[in-house]
């Protein structure tokens, strides 16, 4: 019979789902790819439109503005159609879990559940995760055109995690699909997973940890993201103090958000195989899932209720109303949670026992975390003789500490007196930060790791740790390696020549060979010169070199004499470096009170016959005799206590900021006098 | 061959299927018959692999079918819900099978088609429910599986419709020894299509046997006697090793419903010498009245003394 020589050739029922469901979805997967490249790259070549228009130098008509808005709009249009449509290609692709009649069709179809599985997810992610990618890789291009004058190719990456996002949200919908057996309930349960459960982490982390220490922990945001997925990113920018996103390791970010995608991924199939068929139309078949899913919402109820109240909250034995109040409110929140998700309360006499028994675990949970101060791990000091490695933290630079002798002296610091000091965080200190955001302790930030554990202490070092052991710190070779590395990564970023979108001129990067010079010359710097190491933080001007100005920007003390002069020969004088610098003599300052005096003079009407001219060359000569003095504090006054006090001041920054003062010995004042002669 | 050996199937706290065994020689044509949610449609989806047993196996010629896509890929299933066709067409549903049975054949498909005269490119959404069973029917049949289960699948259907695809699931059985399962409530399809039959009730099988035997195996007797009719009570007539599934008195007439062959009953009713002895054959309707009738089933007895 004709039939039988119809048979067809047999392909792996993984390849021939896959084929299906890739020609079923072929409409939204061109879709979804037009909408990727009309989402972010519009928005940022929109923006970049605009920063061209804002450089002009004659007024910019509005309606020249009208365009590029409205892409931008189309733009932000189009990134939420796209996640939309996302959400529906993850909820359509495994719907049929929850329809009991296409349970049958689909289950009976010859293949495994993993190869149905995972076809299917594969299916799915095929459909728009390139274009998702290429959209990525075209906005971080873009950004970089955008923000040509300073290197952003790290901050750049973070576009790569859009994609990661994405995969993200599609795979955790299939779990919660996956999880259901109605859709409903997978949508309540994709919002509990995706926003309950991530504030419910962000809360214990800001509430007890950070609010408690001071200090953002960013291994525990790892894990958290590790464990609920990136939308703590976003309910940190929301809710927390700062935005951490900038001051974390893109890679870590990307490793921890990828990690919980797989998690998710990995769930997802082992419901999938555990899943059974007669499921579908049950709300919530998997017991412990939904014992979860209740826990977090109970959790999040009380953690809520007890946070608002916390603070009229002392006694132990006033907690007791509270903690009724908050069980009865996450019991009231099961029920209208299971009401929606059933809509109906059979069984109610064992519905009210587990009600009963996750409120009170969920309520007791989140009062021991609250109460106990995360279990006293903000507090949790190590043992002196487990430490594994310390690192010091000094004006945001984290500084790994190799030099044994100064491990040795830390780890007796420790033992003697950080440990007992580690209370020196202050509630003074903390409020401090939490009211001012760009307030940072000016403290050292010494961290002790031993094994997985952290801990970290603030050191006032005038009050908790010795003067010699400070300058041991400071004077370490490892500083000195610690800014030289930051400098060569500033050399070798090449962010000031490489960049098409550009009114300006450019000089070409430094070869290899002048950055070793260059930081040959600022590690001789570094290692000569304490006072430098001690006041980094306060140049007497940086090497300006501002990319709109078309020079290289890199921060470095004058006093750095021997990589200013290096710089100066590499780069062939083009650094601005000024031919003059004025200075005044304090020690003759008589008609001034205050530093502040002085410099609000020469700011408002410019130098006085007080302030004298000094040449570059001069200056050079004068360095090995100059000690720096402190940071500038503008209330002292005036006369100094030191002998011969110097403030120099860059001629076109007349502005306290820029001033430094200085103090000459007995030899540099002979030779200033010589000079000025 | 199909083999269920112990098989246990539960929802939740409720057991569906209670240690269940039977057997089911390929190339046959196999009736399921058995009262609303005795778990007729759950023994076809535990041979289709769409169910995973909780207790017991079920085997596809000696291996299990659960999971196992070459196994799956000898039998079709066709549900008794038609929803999940509806954005198909059967021009699409043809294509998306024949990626998955590498038997499928179009041209057979074509053939069927022609003498039912459906639409082939609209959707099955604007069908009947009839017109549905009858597409989806003949993409099971045109998938040329080993094993065609079909649940439900004559509902709805208009006689002749009923007559034309009885006549090619017959004919595919005979040319291609497709072994056919039938689950329905509709007897007589079992009755004209079936060789053998299982009769499921309360999680078990009341029995699963080819219905030649089942038919010769129960029995209408109509006993009269010439003389005064004596007084038998049912336990009497037990008493002589029969099994009475129904008994009743009329005036002088008793009618029973009694199980075993025509020879054994004739025999064992010997010693009582009616005059008359009517052995009436039963139809599979009647069969399975009277045997769920002992079970408890579908009796409805008025309280007279109320």
């Amino acid at each position: 019979m004709a039939a039988t020589n119809s048979t067809q050739k047999l392909k792996s029922p993984f390849l021939t789902n896959l084929h299906l469901e890739l020609r079923q979805n072929l409409l939204f997967a061109i879709l979804i790819s037009i909408l990727h490249f009309t989402g972010l790259p519009l928005i940022l070549h929109a923006a970049k439109e605009i920063a061209i228009l804002d450089q002009r130098e004659m007024p910019v008509p509005e309606e020249e503005y009208l365009l590029s808005q409205s892409l931008m709009i189309f733009g932000a249009l189009s990134l939420i159609i796209t996640l939309g449509l996302i959400i529906v290609l993850s909820v359509k692709s495994f719907s049929y879990v929850c329809s009991k009649a296409r349970t049958d069709m689909i289950y009976s179809l010859p293949m495994s559940h993993a190869q149905r599985f995972f076809s299917t997810y594969l299916s799915g992610v095929m459909l728009w995760l390139p274009a998702a990618i290429l959209s990525a890789i075209l906005s971080m291009n873009l950004y970089q055109q955008i923000h040509f004058e300073y290197d952003v190719a790290y901050e750049s990456t973070l576009f790569i995690l859009i994609p990661l996002i994405e995969l993200w949200i599609y795979t955790m919908i299939i779990f919660c699909v996956n999880a259901c057996g109605k859709l409903h309930a997978a949508a309540i349960t994709c919002g509990v997973l995706a926003f309950l459960f991530p504030i419910l982490l962000f809360m214990a982390h800001y509430f007890v940890l950070e609010m408690q220490s001071g200090r953002f922990y960013e291994n525990i945001y790892y894990l958290m993201i590790c464990i609920s997925g990136p939308p703590i990113y976003f309910v940190e920018s929301l809710f927390g103090s700062t935005s951490y996103i900038d001051m974390l390791d893109i890679g870590s970010l990307f490793l921890s958000a990828a990690f919980n995608t797989l998690l998710y991924l990995g769930g997802a199939y082992l419901l999938h195989r555990k899943r059974k068929a007669e499921y579908a139309g049950s709300a919530f078949p998997f017991r412990g899932f939904y014992g979860f899913i209740q826990f977090v919402l109970a959790g999040f109820v009380s953690a809520i209720y007890i946070i608002v109240i916390l603070d009229s909250l002392r006694k132990l034995s006033d907690c007791i109303p509270y903690f009724l109040m908050a069980i009865l409110l996450a019991m009231l929140t099961l029920i209208i949670f299971d009401f929606i998700g059933d809509h109906h309360l059979r069984n109610m006499k064992k519905r009210i026992s587990r009600y009963v028994i996750f409120t009170s675990a969920a309520t007791a949970a989140v009062s021991a975390f609250l109460f106990t101060g995360g279990f006293g791990l903000p507090k949790w000091i190590p043992s002196a003789d487990h430490i594994q490695a310390v690192s010091m933290d000094y004006g945001n630079i984290e500084i790994p500490v190799t030099d044994p002798r100064i491990q040795e002296a830390l780890s007796e610091a420790h033992k003697k007196e950080i440990a007992l000091n580690q209370t020196l965080l202050t509630q003074e200190v903390l409020e401090a930060y939490v009211v001012n955001l760009d307030y940072k302790p000016k403290q050292l930030e010494v961290i002790y790791q031993s094994g997985t554990n952290t801990a970290i202490y603030y050191i006032t070092p005038e009050d908790s740790i010795s003067q010699d052991l400070l300058n041991a710190i400071r004077q370490s070779e490892a500083y000195a390696d610690t800014y030289c590395s930051t400098l060569e990564q500033i050399l070798s970023s090449n962010c000031y020549i490489r960049n098409a979108f550009s009114y300006d001129h450019y000089f070409p990067a430094p070869s290899q060979e002048d950055i070793d010079r260059i930081l040959a010359a600022y590690r001789k710097d570094l290692t000569q010169n304490h006072h430098l190491n001690q006041y980094n933080w306060s140049p007497v001007y940086g090497l300006s070199a501002n990319t709109r100005k078309g020079h290289l920007e890199i921060e470095i003390p004058y006093s750095c004499i021997h990589t200013v002069t290096a710089l100066e020969e590499i780069f062939d004088r083009s650094i601005v470096i000024p031919d003059e610098i004025y200075m005044v003599d304090a020690e003759y300052c008589g008609k001034y009170n205050t530093v502040h005096d002085i410099l609000n003079e020469a700011e408002e009407h410019g130098p006085s016959a007080d302030w004298k001219p000094l040449t570059v060359r001069q200056l050079k000569e004068l360095m090995p005799y100059l000690m720096c003095y402190d940071y500038f504090d503008t209330s002292r006054t005036l006369p100094f206590e030191t002998s011969r006090t110097l403030l120099f001041v860059l001629p076109e920054y007349l502005r306290t900021s820029d001033a430094q003062i200085f103090a000459l010995t007995r030899e540099g004042e002979k030779l200033l006098e010589t000079m000025l002669s | 061959m199909i083999e269920l050996k112990q098989v246990t199937k539960k929802f939740d706290d409720q057991t569906i299927l209670d240690a269940i065994s039977t057997r089911i020689p390929k190339g046959t044509a196999f009736g399921l018959i058995g009262s609303n949610g005795a778990g007729k449609s759950t023994i076809l989806r535990l041979i289709s692999g769409v169910y995973q047993t909780d207790g017991g196996e079920v085997l596809l010629d000696g291996k299990p079918i659960y999971d196992i896509p070459d196994q799956k890929r000898r039998v079709f299933f066709v549900s008794d819900e038609t929803t999940q066709f509806h954005s198909f067409t059967i021009k699409k549903l043809a294509d998306y099978y024949k990626h998955f049975y590498p038997r499928f054949s179009y041209e057979l498909l074509e053939t069927m088609l022609k003498s039912i005269t459906l639409p082939q490119h609209k959707p099955l959404s604007t069908f009947s429910k009839g017109m549905k069973r009858q597409a989806i029917t003949m993409l099971g049949v045109a998938a040329r599986p080993e094993y065609l289960l079909l649940d439900e699948a004559f509902d709805g259907l208009d006689p002749s419709m009923r007559k034309l695809i009885r006549q090619i699931l017959i004919d595919r059985m005979v040319e291609d020894e497709m072994t056919v399962i039938v689950s329905t409530h509709n007897l007589a399809e079992i009755n004209e299509l079936c060789d053998s039959a299982a009769l499921i009730h309360d999680s078990k099988i009341v029995f699963s046997c080819a219905l030649d035997d089942i038919r010769s195996n129960l029995h209408k007797l109509q006993l009269g006697w010439s003389t005064k009719a004596p007084e038998y009570s049912r336990e009497q007539f037990e008493a002589l090793g029969i099994e009475i599934l129904r008994f009743e008195k009329q005036h002088s007439i008793y009618h029973l419903v009694a199980r075993g062959e025509e020879d054994q009953l004739r025999e064992k009713l010997a010693p009582m010498n009616p005059t008359i002895f009517d052995l009436i054959p039963l139809t599979l309707e009647e069969i399975f009245i009277y045997e769920l009738e002992v079970l408890g089933y579908g009796c409805y007895k008025f309280d007279t003394e109320a």
